[in-house]
């Protein structure tokens, strides 16, 4: 009976003792989370930043971005994003009125470093490539255009999130892209300028997280 | 069935139409200049659609507003005398067009007839720059 009694008292202690450490380890784990899923929605405005194909050809408009990023909170991780504006021609020397509207819209992959820098202030620092795609909605008579573009961008965001369980927050970033592929097929002197291009997007929205 | 075959002459017709070459940027370019190879500065010039192919049709069949298409495809000459276009390459006819009422046709090297209109007869080349075009006044 002693000997009942003290099994199952080892094996009682011992089950809630097992017990305590996993809901203990469970409890740490949730508040502890390192891994981090987060997805943003910006409204977003296209800047052309030298003075080539894509700034000489079309009048930029706004637009808007979405972000998704998976990594360890507030450390590193990677990132998908996406970027689609309207644009329009606007000078007379390129493709004229049988192209009337033209969508730009571009696909990147980054990995990122995020700091916090304040309180609530997180900023990131990103380096990815992108692949970009402008359709030129054309007649029937011609049909559609599509150039290609891709290269290398690179980045900075900052978050600033509206409480301590840092859940919902502002985010403002700027992306440059510099387009470096050679996809566009044209006269040998104009190479560099038609692929060759700098742009910057801008983006403001909310960011949503665990 | 028929629907599938009726989609598939669909889809080959929409694309039997089009025109232009993707991920292809052509650069049209040349110098507008007077007789005394003077660059002519601030000369509007269009790039136009047309529906002749070669300059011994244009001399068959003459010059008239019907035989271009407008795509709104112009430039201004520079002080230099300078234009440059920049279009898909594709399987329409392109023409550099003078406006009339400039008063200014194209000089013909080989005949005495001159047209405000240039055919480029080779028109899907990537780079077609003409370098000196000279212009005299028209009759």
């Amino acid at each position: 009976m002693k000997n009942f009694t003290i099994s199952v008292f080892i094996i009682w202690y011992s089950f809630s003792y097992s017990q305590s450490i996993e809901k203990d380890s469970l409890t740490q784990r949730r508040i502890d989370n390192p891994l981090a899923v987060q997805v943003g929605f910006q409204g977003s405005i296209f800047t052309s930043l030298d003075d080539n194909f894509i700034s000489q050809a079309y009048s930029q408009d706004i637009g808007f971005n979405l972000a998704a990023r998976f990594g360890i909170k507030e450390f590193i991780g990677i990132g998908l994003n996406y970027n689609r504006y309207e644009f329009k021609l606007d000078d007379s020397r390129f493709f004229g009125s049988n192209f009337p509207t033209s969508r730009f819209h571009s696909f990147m992959i980054f990995a990122y470093y995020q700091q916090p820098i304040y309180k609530n202030l997180t900023a990131e620092l990103k380096f990815g490539l992108f692949d970009s795609t402008i359709k030129n909605r054309g007649t029937l008579k011609t049909g559609n255009l599509k150039y290609n573009l891709s290269g290398v961008v690179t980045g900075l965001n900052m978050v600033c999130y509206l409480s301590d369980k840092k859940v919902i927050g502002i985010s403002f970033g700027a992306n440059v892209h510099f387009s470096l592929s050679e996809t566009i097929e044209t006269a040998p002197a104009e190479q560099n300028f038609i692929n060759k291009n700098i742009f910057s997007t801008l983006n403001l929205g909310i960011v949503i997280g665990n | 069935m028929k629907k599938i075959m009726l989609s598939i002459t669909l889809i080959l017709l929409v694309f039997g139409c089009t025109a232009v070459e993707n991920n292809t940027v052509i650069t049209v370019k040349g110098i507008l200049v007077d007789q005394e190879l003077n660059p002519i500065q601030d000369m509007r010039i269009e790039l136009v659609s047309s529906n002749i192919k070669s300059f011994e049709e244009l001399q068959n069949f003459g010059f008239n507003l019907s035989i271009i298409n407008r795509i709104d495809v112009f430039d201004i000459t520079n002080e230099r005398g300078e234009f440059k276009f920049f279009f898909p390459r594709s399987s329409l006819n392109l023409a550099l067009f003078i406006d009339l009422d400039q008063g200014l046709n194209f000089q013909s090297i080989e005949l005495d007839e001159n047209f405000p209109i240039l055919i480029v007869e080779d028109s899907n080349s990537l780079d077609l720059d003409f370098e000196d075009l000279i212009l005299i006044p028209s009759e």
